[in-house]
């Protein structure tokens, strides 16, 4: 219920930043519940994730018409929503008392980093700069060379930081 | 890395890329809540938690009797530095009947602190290898999940529950020079009266025919029928298309355990017992004595399964090189039809052949509704069945149609008379 609710809301936050128009295509903004909803009762991850990518989209659509404390808002709604519902899936099948416990937890921290997270983004509407195009350029090239770092820290991660590739091959035997 | 952070990235790489591009700074803002929760949540992932788990297992026992009751335990102990939050499954073997406790649990681990699982299962005949269990370990904001498994291995071997043969004594066509109980075709020390012949020097008195004395005036001895051991085969059918019913591996556990009630029956009257599983692949036991060679028969019913052969579709390729002339074979299927040319012609090469046939149809009762149709199916089964019965009959095999609701022993008492009558 916890999920299905904190699905809704990002959709909900997002009519509500554009004034609650009664345009029927904002009917559309209730594909990414549906599909969360739908996912969660499969139990379907890939459904849940597109979900959020459908959050994302209305994100973005809402930093285009409504500025961007609304599209932070949905957006930080919707990772807090996906932390639990990602970790509802995981632990649905476990007895009730441990995984009302480790829901709770979950929720307090992705509560934290979510909160967190919109503060270090609101605080980023504040500033005011101008940016030359060399600029941009090089912003540009360092944000790509961060991302390359960081998925390469994530690959380590991923596979465990066990040997992989190609190996000589043992010698034949005598 | 799994399909959340995954997707974090690439969200996080468009709204960069669009934002710069489009020099439309909110967009680029929306890029901070994403790089926030995958650097935060990255951060506390922890390293090779393989590595950090140490999982045991106990079970209760690990020689058992089908149906009965086995107590698991699983262990999951943090050897690591760092609290993890771990979800623990242990997968219920095929056939199990969950009784009490759980199979899943969930927990938070401090180190060194350890995570148990208790359970009871209802186990189904078979020999089960409990390896692993399944374990996942959980970053706190769930961005780099561990699905693995952990080794704990364990043995446990179910074996049938066959019910003791009371009364069931079938005389094979020729016996071995060990004693026994199987009364031979010659004259020497048994209870069976075998004949009656001239007095030799050396002979008993006690053996003396005192009436046929009294009658003809010359000595005359009593003789009985001498007691030797028997070369038995007992033949299960696992022969997939021989068990098509609802539940065809039900059908072969009552098969099992007829099989093990006769192997062990015949080992306890002194008998050299053989096993041949005949289906997907033909397993073979070497006869021999004993209750140590019962319990490796019995190792063996516990772990035979249903398979399908194109050799070994019908039982023209049965071993009969295994089988010495004149051996006892006791043959347990459902039988099909075809099967009685076969049978036939193992008679006919001087084998005893008795078969046990689990009936089906009995088998399926509980499992199908009543109906009209039903009895019509059935009427249809049984009147196929008492075709293929009245051909094995005429071929010279003795067959015992079993209800498997019912114990065996009672219809095997009646089996000896029959059995006398064929010969």
């Amino acid at each position: 219920m916890i999920a299905f609710l904190t699905a809704l809301v990002p959709a909900l936050a997002g009519w509500w930043a554009s004034g609650f128009p009664l345009n029927p295509l904002w009917a559309l903004v209730l594909i990414a519940p549906a599909t969360w909803v739908i996912g969660l009762a499969l139990g379907w991850r890939r459904l849940v994730a597109l979900g959020f990518a459908a959050n994302l989209a209305l994100a973005a659509a809402l930093a285009v018409t409504a500025g961007a404390v609304p599209a932070l808002t949905v957006i930080s709604l919707a990772l807090f929503a996906w932390d639990l519902s990602d970790a509802w899936m995981a632990l649905r099948r476990v007895p009730r008392k441990e995984r009302r416990l480790l829901l709770g937890r979950v929720a307090l921290r992705s509560a934290l980093v979510a909160g967190a997270s919109w503060g270090l983004g609101w605080s980023f509407t504040t500033f005011r700069f101008r940016l030359p195009f060399w600029g941009l350029v090089g912003i540009m090239a360092l944000s790509w060379g961060l991302f390359y770092l960081l998925l390469r820290s994530i690959r380590g991660i991923y596979f465990g930081g066990e040997a992989r590739g190609k190996r000589s091959k043992s010698p034949p035997m005598a | 890395m799994g399909l959340k952070a995954r997707l974090e990235l690439v969200a996080l790489a468009l709204f960069f890329f669009f934002g710069l591009v489009l020099r439309y700074p909110a967009l680029l803002l929306l890029g901070i809540p994403l790089a926030v929760h995958l650097v935060v949540g990255l951060s506390l992932v922890p390293p090779a938690p393989s590595r950090l788990l140490l999982a045991e297992r106990e079970v209760s026992r690990q020689r058992l009797a089908e149906g009965e009751v086995l107590e698991v335990g699983v262990k999951v102990v943090n050897q690591g530095r760092r609290p993890l939050e771990v979800i623990v499954e242990d997968a219920l073997q095929p056939g199990w009947e969950m009784v009490s406790g759980e199979r899943r649990a969930a927990r938070s681990l401090q180190p060194k602190e350890a995570l148990e699982l208790r359970y009871a299962a209802r186990v189904r005949r078979g020999l089960y290898q409990l390896s692993e269990v399944l374990v996942e370990v959980r970053d706190p904001l769930g961005l780099a999940p561990w699905r693995g498994t952990l080794p704990c291995p364990a043995k446990v071997v179910a074996f049938p529950r066959w019910e003791k043969l009371l009364r069931l004594n079938v005389p094979p066509n020729r016996t071995l020079i060990a004693a026994g109980t199987a009364p031979a075709r010659r004259g020497g020390e048994g209870v069976e009266f075998f004949g009656v012949r001239e007095f030799r020097p050396g002979d008993e008195v006690r053996r003396l025919n005192w009436k046929a004395l009294a009658r003809t005036g010359e000595l005359v001895v009593t003789e009985f029928a001498e007691e030797r051991a028997a070369e038995v085969a007992v033949i299960l059918d696992v022969r997939a298309k021989a068990y098509q019913v609802h539940d065809g591996n039900a059908l072969l556990d009552h098969a099992a355990r007829a099989a093990a009630a006769l192997a062990q029956h015949h080992l306890r009257l002194g008998h050299r017992v053989g096993l041949l599983q005949y289906g997907a692949y033909l397993d073979w036991v070497l006869p021999g004595y004993g209750r140590r060679h019962g319990e490796k028969l019995l190792w063996e019913l516990a772990r035979a399964r249903l398979g399908e052969s194109e050799v070994f579709a019908d039982l023209s390729h049965l071993p009969t090189r295994l089988l010495p002339a004149g051996s006892l074979i006791l043959f347990v299927s459902p039988l099909l039809l075809g099967d009685e040319e076969t049978l036939g012609r193992l008679v006919a090469r001087g084998y005893r052949v008795v078969s046990v046939m689990p009936d089906p149809a009995s088998a399926e009762r509980g499992e199908v509704t009543e109906g009209p149709e039903t009895d019509l199916a059935l009427r249809i089964l049984e009147l196929e069945r008492w075709a293929l019965l009245r051909r094995l009959h005429k071929a010279g095999v003795t067959v015992v149609v079993w209800d498997v609701r019912r114990p065996l022993s009672p219809l095997l008492r009646t089996l000896r008379p029959m059995l006398r009558r064929v010969r």
